[in-house]
C-alpha cells in the first residue's frame, strides 16, 4: 500500500489576525499548524501502512514555511514528504491547486490511495480532495468517518451522512476525504521528532512536474476571485436573566412567545 | 491513473439561466431542493432567464412532477439505475451531461454531504469555478455575474467571490439560508428526459447500504431547533434532561466537543468546527463555554440562548438570551414551563 495524504498548513485559529486597511487575513508572522483534519489522514494512513505494509509519503503545496507541516508528518511516522514550493503558484484557488497536485502525485509515482482532510479550517471548501480525484480520473468518497477494510484490490469505508452513513466499496487507487471521527491522531514520539528534524523533505518547484500548463496554475489558472472581505454583523447585545429557575422559565417564556 | 485531459470549457456567450441540483435521497426530495429552487428563480428572475433543476435518481418520475410545483421552468431529468444511490463518478458524470446540454449561467446546490461531494467534482470536469460554502447570493447589475458571499475562518470574516470569465458559475449554498420555494398547488415547468452519458454508465464504486443512525432524531443541519449539552451538564446521564427540553421545543440534541469527547454522546451530535455547523431559528447551549471552535458552528443561528453559571462565560457574548444559573435547575424549569405552554 503506498499512501499518499495531502496536508495543509493553516494559521492557529485561535488567533486570526487582519489586517485593519485591507480586511485580508495577515499570514506572515503568524503562528500556524497543520489543518486538523490533515492531521488525521496522516494518522489514518499510518494504520493502515501498520496493517497492510507499504508507504506513507506527506504532501503538501504551499509557501517555504509550510515545511513545518511535513516534519509534523514526518514525526508522526510518514516515510517520504514532498514540498512543492514555487511564486507560481501564488493565489491559487481549489480548481488550481487540485490541478496542480493531481501532477506532483503523479510524480510521486505508484500510489494505491491518497488520503485528505475532509476540509481546512482557513477555506472550508471541501473541494481541493474531489478535485484532485478528478484530475487523476479515479474513484472519490468524501467525508469518510471509517475504513472497514481493504481486500482485493478494494477498499469499503464508512462515508458520514447527514442521516447516519452510507457504506461504499471502491477498487484502488481511489481517494478519500476523511473527518474527525475515523480516528485520534497519535503523539509524535520522540524518535519520530528526532527523524522529523533530520529529515529533508523533497522540495519540487512547477518545473520538476511533468504536463503543468503555465495558465491552469497559481492566480492564473483559478476561476475564483475575491472582491471584498468585511467583517460580520455583529450580533445585537443580548439580555442577562438571573434569578431562581422558575423565575428564569418564565421570563424567557414569555419572551419568546413574542 | 490516468491525467484528466484539459476541459472543454463552456462559451459565457451560449450560457444563459440558472440549474440548480435538486437533491434527493432514498426516493425524496431533500428540503435543500426547496431551498435551492428559492434561491435559484431570485437569481434567475434577476437576470430575467430560466430556472433548470436537474433531478438525477433511478425510478424518480414521482419526484419530477412533484418539482412542477416549485416554479421551475425546465426539471432535467436522468433516471438510471447506476444512479440509484448517490457515487461521486455516474452523478457528476450525470450533473455534467445536464450541464453541457443546459448551458446554465449559474450552477447551484446545497452544501450537504452530497453536494459538497458533486459539485467540486463537476467543476474540475468543466474548468470552473466553484464557491464552496455560500451565505449569500446576488447579481451583479453592471457584469450580470454571480456574487458569492461566503464565510471564511469560521464566519470570522466574509468574502464576496467573482467567477466572472468561467460557466458555469457554480456554488454550492449554506443550509437554511436561503428561504425555500413555496409549493403551488398547480404545477408548471416542462420535464425533459436526458441519457445517461456511457462514461457513466459503469460506476467504479459500489454503494453497498445506509445506516440510518439518526432513526427517529433530527438532522441538526435541517433542524429549527437545537439543544445542546456541554461538560457543564456533567455526566451523560445528564443528556436525558437535554433530550426532554428538545423534544418540549420540538427540536434536536446537539453537544460541544468536550461531551462527545468524553464519550456522554455520539460524534453526530457535535456542533463547531470539526462537527456540524447548523443555523437553527433556536439555539439552547446548555454547560457550554463557548470556545471560537464551538462558536463557529452556531453563531448564525437566529435566537442563542445560553445556560452556563458563569456569568462571564464567553458564550453570552454570542446570546441572544443569557440564562445565569445552574443548568441543572434551569433546563428542566424550562422544559416544564414550555410544556405547560399558554
Ligand atoms: C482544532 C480544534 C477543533 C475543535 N472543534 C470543536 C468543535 O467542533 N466543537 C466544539 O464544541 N469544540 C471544539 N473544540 C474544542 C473547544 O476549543 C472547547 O474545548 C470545547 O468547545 C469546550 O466544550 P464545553 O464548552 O462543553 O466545555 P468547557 O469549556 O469545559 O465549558 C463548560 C462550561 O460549563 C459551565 N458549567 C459548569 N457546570 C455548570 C452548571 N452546573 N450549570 C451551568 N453551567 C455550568 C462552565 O461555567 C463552563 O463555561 C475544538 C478545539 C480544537 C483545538
Ligand atoms: N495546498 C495544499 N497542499 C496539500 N493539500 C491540500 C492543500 N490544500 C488543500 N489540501 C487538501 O485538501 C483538503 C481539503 O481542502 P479545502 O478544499 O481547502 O477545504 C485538505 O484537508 C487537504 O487534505
Amino acid at each position: 500500500m503506498n499512501i499518499v495524504v495531502c496536508i495543509k498548513q493553516i494559521p492557529d485559529t485561535t488567533d486570526v489576525k487582519f489586517d485593519r486597511e485591507t480586511g485580508r487575513l495577515k499570514r506572515e508572522g503568524q503562528p500556524t499548524t497543520i489543518n486538523a483534519l490533515d492531521e488525521h489522514a496522516v494518522e489514518e494512513a499510518l494504520r493502515l501502512k501498520e496493517q497492510h505494509g507499504g508507504a506513507v509519503t506527506a504532501l503538501t503545496m504551499g509557501p517555504e514555511k509550510a515545511v513545518d507541516v511535513l516534519k509534523h508528518a514526518v514525526a508522526m511516522g510518514a516515510d517520504e514528504a514532498v514540498h512543492v514550493c514555487d511564486d507560481a503558484l501564488a493565489g491559487a484557488d481549489t480548481l488550481a491547486t487540485s490541478y496542480l497536485l493531481a501532477r506532483a502525485i503523479g510524480k510521486i509515482g505508484a500510489v494505491d490511495l491518497i488520503l485528505c482532510g475532509g476540509e481546512t479550517i482557513d477555506g472550508a471548501t471541501a473541494c481541493v480532495g474531489p478535485g484532485v480525484a478528478q484530475n487523476l480520473q479515479i474513484p472519490c468518497v468524501c467525508f469518510v468517518q471509517k475504513i472497514e477494510g481493504i481486500a482485493d484490490g478494494k477498499i469499503t469505508v464508512q462515508r458520514m451522512m447527514e442521516e447516519g452513513y452510507d457504506r461504499v466499496e471502491c477498487p484502488l487507487p481511489a481517494l478519500l476525504t476523511v473527518v474527525k471521527g475515523i480516528n485520534v491522531p497519535r503523539i509524535s514520539s520522540l524518535k519520530g521528532k528526532m527523524r522529523a528534524k533530520k529529515h529533508q523533505p523533497k522540495a519540487l518547484t512547477v518545473a520538476d512536474l511533468p504536463e503543468v500548463k503555465p495558465e491552469r496554475i497559481g492566480a492564473a489558472g483559478s476561476a475564483t476571485r475575491v472582491t471584498r472581505t468585511f467583517s460580520p454583523e455583529k450580533r445585537p447585545e443580548g439580555l442577562m436573566l438571573e434569578g431562581e429557575a422558575d423565575e428564569i422559565a418564565e421570563q424567557l417564556y414569555q419572551h419568546l412567545r413574542k | 491513473m490516468e491525467l484528466m485531459k484539459d476541459p472543454e470549457v463552456l462559451n459565457p456567450d451560449e450560457c444563459r439561466g440558472v440549474c440548480i441540483f435538486a437533491e434527493q435521497r432514498r426516493g425524496a426530495l431533500s428540503s435543500a431542493a426547496m431551498e435551492m429552487a428559492g434561491a435559484g428563480r431570485r437569481l434567475a428572475d434577476a437576470l430575467g432567464e430560466d430556472l433548470h433543476a436537474a433531478l438525477l435518481g433511478h425510478g424518480v418520475g414521482d419526484l419530477a412532477e412533484e418539482l412542477r410545483h416549485y416554479g421551475i421552468d425546465k426539471i432535467h431529468v436522468v433516471d438510471d439505475p447506476v444512479l440509484a444511490d448517490f457515487l461521486d463518478e455516474p452523478y457528476s458524470a450525470a450533473l455534467c451531461r445536464v450541464v453541457r446540454d443546459v448551458k446554465p449561467s449559474i450552477l447551484l446546490g446545497a452544501a450537504t454531504n452530497i453536494g459538497r461531494s458533486l459539485l467540486p467534482n463537476v467543476a474540475v470536469r468543466l474548468g470552473a469555478g466553484l464557491t464552496a460554502g455560500c451565505t449569500g447570493l446576488a447579481i451583479d447589475d453592471a457584469t450580470r455575474s454571480l456574487v458569492a458571499t461566503r464565510p471564511a475562518f469560521g464566519g470570522t470574516i466574509f468574502a464576496d467571490v467573482v467567477m466572472e470569465n468561467r460557466r458555469p458559475q457554480i456554488a454550492t449554498v449554506r443550509r437554511r439560508v436561503m428561504a425555500p420555494a413555496e409549493r403551488r398547488d398547480a404545477p408548471s415547468g416542462e420535464i425533459v428526459r436526458h441519457d445517461l452519458p456511457p462514461c457513466a454508465a459503469s460506476a467504479r464504486a459500489k454503494f453497498l447500504e445506509s445506516v440510518d443512525e439518526l432513526a427517529g432524531a433530527v438532522d441538526l443541519t435541517a433542524a429549527d431547533v437545537i439543544v445542546s449539552g456541554g461538560r457543564g451538564i456533567g455526566g451523560p446521564e445528564a443528556f436525558e434532561m437535554i433530550r426532554e427540553l428538545a423534544d418540549a421545543l420540538g427540536g434536536g440534541v446537539g453537544a460541544s466537543r468536550a461531551a462527545v469527547d468524553a464519550g456522554w454522546i455520539a460524534y453526530s451530535h457535535q456542533v463547531g468546527q470539526t462537527g456540524k455547523q447548523v443555523r437553527p431559528k433556536v439555539y439552547v447551549a446548555c454547560g457550554i463555554s463557548g470556545a471560537i471552535q464551538h462558536l463557529v458552528g452556531m453563531r448564525a443561528s437566529d435566537t442563542i440562548i445560553a445556560i452556563n453559571r458563569d456569568p462571564e462565560a464567553p458564550i453570552f457574548r454570542v446570546a441572544t438570551y443569557g440564562l445565569v444559573g445552574d443548568v441543572h435547575k434551569i433546563v428542566p424549569a424550562l422544559a416544564k414551563r414550555f410544556r405547560e405552554g399558554g
